[in-house]
């Protein structure tokens, strides 16, 4: 499978395509929400769950189930890595030491580094959230064309200029890809060592010119292409059909989800001191499952 | 339909207008073949004409632009967007959306229209172009040509009444161009839609258009019948024109008429020379017997791919020689340019160059891709010329300079040079190293003339000194000129390997790679002479024309 | 008038020679002795009450040797002290030290603790206090009453006799906290809870600049808290005592950092009134029993705020003097309040507003720039998602296998150079304010199109790098200035970079408070450092570098 294959929505499951790229773009935003306000690890579990359960009904295909358990298990090692570094609360059990308070300069800007055991599992629990996130923007992103998204923006007053600016640079994007590729060879065809025609990475510095350079050129005659063709005239474009049960799904979801963090806030203000007696079951509940 | 009376446009960068006092007049149901060299104002008079010039601060126009009577100065771009069409070169470049129906669709969606109607008339412009089931195609997936006439699909949406193409088929093979020309007589003959052709490729297009302006500094030189064209404007090369190899060859036998017309060309010479059945002159071959490359069952299958798309080649190419490789797209000869160019390994196989492997002597290897603005590097000519080249002396890139007649270029920026002298840089940078193989990609397309002159002379500079030039071309007139062998490649296999003039001159290898029949192939076999396709080939067994032109 | 002004300088000069030539000694004794001052010359029962003896001595030319004698009533007895020796006669018992004065000017102090027994009577008693040097002796007499107090005590003291009277006399009742300074504890705050203030900056600063973690004078200020601490003092001692609360790791039960007292400031390098404790890990007071059976003490908690933890310890509070010592450990949360993540969050919330009220403007930004000038934003951001979004996502999180939170410092190569070489070549060719906007939303916008990255922290990053750039540019004059001049791009590129810095500091603020992630204060300053500052000025300035070549391929 390609990497453009990768990234289309082809092998997805019909109801997931057809879903309306308004729904998916709000249900993204909303759990994004989520991700930030729900602090318990069960819970945020069972919210990370609950998008993998997504790719499950949307029949994610065993190749990119693979590709996202290597971004999910990459993307909680680094959360897991730097918290265990980072972990800035007690009890904490230092497993190694990196560098010891007492090193010279390094030891003293840094007060020492260790690697904390509970710092680990932290790291583990709060990657949950940035798990869950990627696991639905990768569910979004397989089930939906790029147009597909950029209609719901456009039927939500984005400005057709903006809009043609975006699909101009979705379009453009494998073409400079591959101009990319094409100026690296040329570097390595003109490379005058045998390792500087096998390498890539060392020519990376000198793409920009001429590929903007491309670009430019390309600018001066795709807009000459669009003046004509009404570029300027366009307005923005009349709501469109949005199924209406999708629109009740999504009418829930952002009450449930305006519920969760009005319950988080009301909480948060309680502990600063602003306390609602007839809100204890709020409280109450908050500090449970949130 | 169109009515340009006495416009002159001067960039306020420039001292010398580019338009001078241009007047043209283009009726309704014509079909019009402007053409010119680069820089002689095509592109500023088509700019003029779709309202489309800078006027605020960045340019003085003057003089009047009238479109079905109305002055094109109390119009819009998007009003005249609607009656003007405007297709510009490269394709890729005018082509913003991510499917064909979105692009066709585009301008309409601009006016407000509802999406049913939309929807309509794209299915409706989709046919007409020959893309109807292509609606929903990601644009990446069409060909060279399909794109082209995706191009067009999305001004004929609003119907206009006059088309402008500006170098459309620059980019084309000759198949590709055959059959777009058909397209664009079919719309002006069947929807009476006037259509301006801008294009220096005069010589594959000269007999679709009954009428001919040439534009010369910002100036028309020449407007009329094509036909009273190669006789009235003298030297075509001077204003960047390619003339058909008929044209062409009528002026080399001096014949009383310069005309494009094989039966014509043909009864001419007929009663105007003197045919001899054995060769008059014997062309030099160059004799080479030191192989540079050998190439010896070479196979190549791509990652992933379940068939080789290079099939058992073997191959020699010899010092001073210059090799033309020809064949259908997609019939492997990239894959064998790149292979020689060390950018791939092959499967199996031998390929030997220079007694080593291609990764042992890549430095003997100049290879030009098919992009020669994405190989500039540099900041100015001199440096990309240098760069990454201890061992090359002042002198020899002064030299060099001059043979690129880049002298005075020293200090440019490559990148903001002109499409031309762009190559010609990049053509220096790997003479500059001395290479022994010069391979090029397709190192023609979209120059013009002059351009191709100053390319063809490197080419024979460099074989001169003993180097040896393999190049990817569609160019049958170009190969027969300056190659000393030509390649067929088809489905990745040789199918023909020897002098041009007996390669080229097989229809059945025409037919199996993809190329058409050379012009005068079908003048020599009128003429029942041993096949020729060149002038100098008909040359050898015509006499030049003694009642004819001197 | 001759006269009278000559008695005036005969008196004038004999004072100063009396003055150069005559040493004093103030003696000052107290029993028994109290903060307060309160119940002075008055003891209840079996009470231990301390006796405060100060010697000041003055216009001492050397420094010389004094004895002190102190005789003590019967029934009156002496809790031992190393430096003074009791010696028992018929008459009471003398306690004794010998002390040195030092010269000029000195003061010698001393708390001694008596306790009353049985055989005190009720009534007056004397302590006599002698004090004597080469060629002088200074007396001075404390009469002070004495009751026997109330029965129940009585039965208290006969009970605690029995077992060890001396260490059953005050005892710690209980620990509340927190407390206002009143001693008022609201039910609405979290209990056992100290909330300390956010210093990450600060602290990155002082280590910078080699001052240590602690700004003694950030701690002088404020208390973190205060604590309620409840005494009991069954026999209605009269003490001083010391206070000691430390902080104690749950889980090995070792002391932990964090604490300190606020008796050593910036320029105070001596011990403070309460010993080293600007050093040790405790925050520490002194408290005074004044006899009463029961005795609330409100204390101030000092945190280190540059080095504490946030997190679950016990509380050790230490209450001791006079050879005893009482301790009792309360659970305690320590919580760091995030201020600079909410004004990063309130920042971005800010920047967010902005860029939603002048969207309008981006509209016409675009019409300015015409068609071209759109589209070329658009590539410019497609090739910034290509270069820097899509491999900072595919490999960024690779590095992160290795490198770990480090690997920024390599994918920031691509987020600050790259991105900044392209914002600024894009400002060099098209330098209008807006342009900025336009290229960062794009890329966001991309971002989320193509990996379905629309999330709230997001749109707030992006918003901040718009509001920051555009306000930075702005200022600089960039976008009013007829020609740019390498020097003058040479400042906009530091000054682009500092904003990134900013930035990047905003926006891993952000992250902290949003994901509830950890980062030292140093790896955020090394990240504003090395990736905003660094990278992005390094970027800016090839930006302007690749752009002004640029411009002549832009045509006519």
């Amino acid at each position: 499978m390609s990497v453009r294959q990768l990234w289309e929505g082809c092998d997805a499951a019909v109801w997931a395509r057809k879903l309306d790229g308004r729904t998916k773009l709000l249900i993204l935003f909303l759990v994004a929400v989520l991700a930030i306000v729900v602090d318990n690890p069960r819970t945020l579990f069972l919210l990370f769950t609950a998008t993998l359960l997504l790719h499950l009904s949307a029949r994610t295909s065993i190749y990119k189930w693979q590709v996202l358990a290597i971004l999910l298990l990459l993307g909680l090692w680094g959360s897991m890595f730097s918290q265990a570094l980072f972990f800035a609360q007690t009890p904490r059990t230092p497993l190694f030491v990196i560098i010891e308070p007492t090193m010279p300069v390094l030891g003293q800007i840094t007060g020492g580094l260790y690697i904390y055991r509970e710092g680990v599992i932290y790291g583990a629990v709060q990657g949950l959230r940035s798990a869950m996130m990627l696991s639905l923007g990768l569910f979004v992103c397989w089930t939906s064309d790029p147009r597909q998204l950029l209609k719901a923006l456009i039927t939500w007053r984005l400005s057709p200029q903006i809009a043609f600016m975006l699909v101009t640079a979705i379009r453009f994007l494998p073409v400079l890809a591959a101009e990319a590729g094409e100026v690296i060879i040329a570097l390595r065809l003109r490379s005058d060592t045998r390792v500087g025609r096998k390498s890539i990475i060392r020519h990376l510095p000198y793409i920009a010119k001429p590929l903007l350079a491309r670009c430019l050129r390309r600018a001066q005659t795709l807009a000459l292409s669009v003046v004509s063709r009404g570029f300027f005239l366009a307005t923005a474009r009349k709501d469109e059909f949005w199924h209406t049960k999708e629109k009740f799904v999504c009418c829930l979801l952002i009450i449930f989800t305006i519920g969760i963090t009005f319950s988080k806030i009301v909480y948060l203000l309680s502990e600063q001191g602003l306390y609602f007696g007839n809100l204890r079951i709020v409280y109450d509940w908050t500090k449970l499952y949130l | 339909m169109l009515r340009i009376s006495d416009v002159s446009y001067r960039y306020k960068t420039r001292k010398i207008p580019t338009l001078k006092h241009l007047s043209l007049h283009v009726t309704e149901g014509e079909m019009l073949l402007l053409a010119g060299c680069s820089g002689c104002g095509k592109s500023t008079l088509i700019k003029a004409v779709s309202g489309l010039l800078n006027t605020a601060g960045a340019g003085e126009l003057d003089g009047k632009i009238y479109l079905n009577n109305k002055d094109t100065a109390e119009m819009t771009p998007e009003d005249i967007g609607i009656l003007v069409g405007t297709v510009y070169q490269s394709p890729d470049d005018q082509l913003f959306a991510m499917t064909v129906s979105d692009e066709v669709g585009f301008a309409l969606e601009n006016q407000g229209l509802d999406e049913n109607i939309i929807s309509v008339e794209v299915q409706k412009v989709l046919e007409r172009v020959g893309l109807a089931g292509f609606e929903q195609n990601s644009i990446h997936t069409l060909s060279g040509g399909q794109r082209q006439r995706l191009a067009l699909a999305s001004v004929l949406i609003t119907k206009p009444k006059l088309l402008v193409l500006d170098e459309p088929v620059s980019q084309m093979n000759p198949q590709g161009v055959e059959d777009f020309l058909q397209l664009l007589v079919s719309l002006n003959r069947i929807d009476g839609i006037t259509i301006i052709v801008v294009e220096h490729r005069v010589n594959e297009l000269a007999k679709y258009f009954p009428r001919l302006a040439v534009m010369f500094e910002g100036e028309v030189i020449y407007d009329g019948p094509i036909e009273l064209a190669w006789q009235k404007i003298g030297s075509a090369e001077k204003y960047g024109l390619r003339e058909p190899q008929k044209v062409k060859l009528c002026r080399f036998l001096h014949l009383s008429k310069l005309i494009d017309e094989t039966s014509k060309v043909v009864d001419l010479i007929k009663s105007e020379c003197k045919i001899e059945k054995t060769a008059l002159t014997v062309r030099s071959k160059k004799a080479c017997s030191e192989a540079i490359v050998t190439g010896k069952a070479i196979r190549y299958r791509y990652p992933g791919s379940t068939s080789d798309t290079l099939q058992g080649i073997d191959f020699e190419l010899y010092k001073g020689e210059t090799v033309a490789l020809m064949g259908f797209n997609g019939a492997g000869k990239s894959t064998l340019i790149n292979l020689l160019g060390g950018l791939a390994e092959l499967s199996s196989g031998e390929l030997d160059l220079l007694g080593g492997t291609v990764g042992e002597r890549a430095y003997e290897i100049g290879y030009l891709r098919q992009e020669p603005d994405l190989m500039l590097l540099a900041d100015s000519v001199w440096e990309e010329l240098t760069w990454k080249n201890k061992k090359v002396r002042k002198e020899v890139v002064w030299e060099l300079l001059e043979k690129l007649k880049l002298e005075n270029n020293t200090n440019d920026f490559p990148l903001a040079l002109s499409k031309g002298q762009r190559l010609r840089v990049v053509l220096g940078a790997l003479l500059a190293r001395n290479p022994k193989l010069l391979l090029l990609d397709e190192p023609t397309t979209g120059q013009d003339q002059q351009s191709l002159e100053e390319i063809k002379k490197l080419i024979a500079y460099f074989s001169q000194m003993g180097g040896c030039v393999l190049f990817c071309t569609h160019d049958i007139e170009l190969a027969s000129e300056i190659a000393d062998r030509v390649i067929i490649m088809a489905n990745g296999k040789l199918i023909a390997n020897g002098a041009p003039e007996v390669i080229l001159s097989d229809r059945w290898i025409l037919s199996a790679g993809g190329l058409t029949v050379p012009p005068l192939l079908e003048v020599s076999e009128a003429l029942l002479l041993p096949k020729c396709i060149t002038v100098e080939g008909v040359g050898r067994y015509v006499s030049t024309a003694v009642m004819g032109r001197l | 008038m001759i006269k009278r002004n000559f008695c005036w300088i005969v008196i004038a000069v004999f004072m100063l020679s009396q003055t150069a030539f005559a040493e004093g000694i103030n003696l000052e004794t107290v029993y028994p002795y109290s903060l307060e001052h309160k119940n002075i010359y008055k003891t209840v029962g079996s009470a231990t009450n301390p006796f405060y003896i100060n010697i000041e001595s003055y216009d001492a030319p050397e420094p010389q040797d004094v004895n002190v004698e102190i005789l003590l009533p019967e029934g009156l007895t002496f809790n031992e002290d190393d430096d003074w020796q009791e010696v028992k006669t018929g008459k009471g018992l003398i306690i004794k030290r010998s002390w040195t004065l030092p010269a000029n000017y000195g003061q010698n102090f001393d708390l001694l603790y008596l306790r009353a027994n049985e055989k005190l009577t009720e009534g007056k008693h004397d302590i006599v206090v002698k004090v004597s040097g080469k060629s002088w002796q200074k007396n001075n007499n404390i009469t002070f009453t004495h009751e026997f107090g109330e029965k129940n005590v009585d039965a208290i003291n006969l009970q605690e006799k029995q077992l060890d009277s001396s260490k059953f006399n005050w005892y710690i009742q209980s620990v509340t906290l927190p407390v206002d300074n009143l001693g008022n504890k609201d039910d609405r705050i979290q209990e056992r809870t100290v909330y300390i203030k956010d210093t990450a900056l600060e602290s990155f600063r002082n280590r910078m600049t080699g001052d240590g973690a602690t700004n003694w004078a950030a701690v002088f200020n404020h208390p973190a808290a205060h604590l309620l601490l409840e005494m009991r003092n069954p026999q209605q001692d009269t003490r001083i005592l010391k206070f000691r609360a430390e902080l104690i790791d749950k889980a090995t039960g070792k002391l932990a950092t964090g604490l300190c007292t606020a008796s050593q400031s910036d320029n105070e390098t001596e011990h403070g009134w309460s010993g080293k404790s600007g050093i040790e890990d405790a925050s520490t007071a002194m408290i005074s029993l004044d006899g009463k059976k029961s005795q609330a003490f409100i204390i101030p908690l000092y945190v280190d705020y540059f080095r504490v933890v946030e997190g679950e310890y016990n509380l050790r509070v230490t209450v001791f003097g006079n050879g005893q010592e009482k301790i009792q450990e309360v659970p305690i949360t320590i919580a760091k309040k995030r201020s600079m993540g909410l004004f990063a969050v309130a920042f971005s919330f800010g920047c967010f507003i902005l860029v939603c009220l002048t969207i309008g403007q981006l509209k016409k930004c675009i019409f300015d720039i015409g068609a071209k000038g759109a589209i070329t934003i658009a590539l410019f951001a497609a090739v910034a998602f290509g270069s820097i979004v899509v491999p900072t996502t595919l490999f960024g999180d690779l590095l992160h296998v290795f490198l770990g939170p480090f690997s920024g410092l390599l994918t920031g190569v691509l987020n600050g150079v790259l991105l900044y070489l392209l914002v600024m070549s894009l400002l060099v060719i098209y330098r209008k304010p807006g342009i900025v906007a336009l290229m960062f939303l794009l890329k966001w916008m991309l971002a989320g199109l193509m990996f379905g990255r629309f999330t709230p922290l997001g749109i707030l990053s992006y918003m901040v790098y718009i509001v920051v750039l555009e306000s930075i540019l702005y200022i600089s004059g960039f976008y009013r200035k007829q020609e740019l001049t390498s020097g003058y791009v040479f400042i906009v590129a530091i000054l682009i970079g500092t904003a990134d810095a900013f930035i990047t500091m905003i926006n891993l603020e952000q992250m902290m408070f949003f994901y509830r992630l950890y980062y030292a204060d140093w790896y955020i300053g090394l990240y504003m450092l090395i990736n905003g500052l660094l990278y992005s000025s390094i970027g800016s300035w090839l930006g302007y570098k690749v752009g002004i070549k640029l411009q002549q391929v832009m045509g006519e």
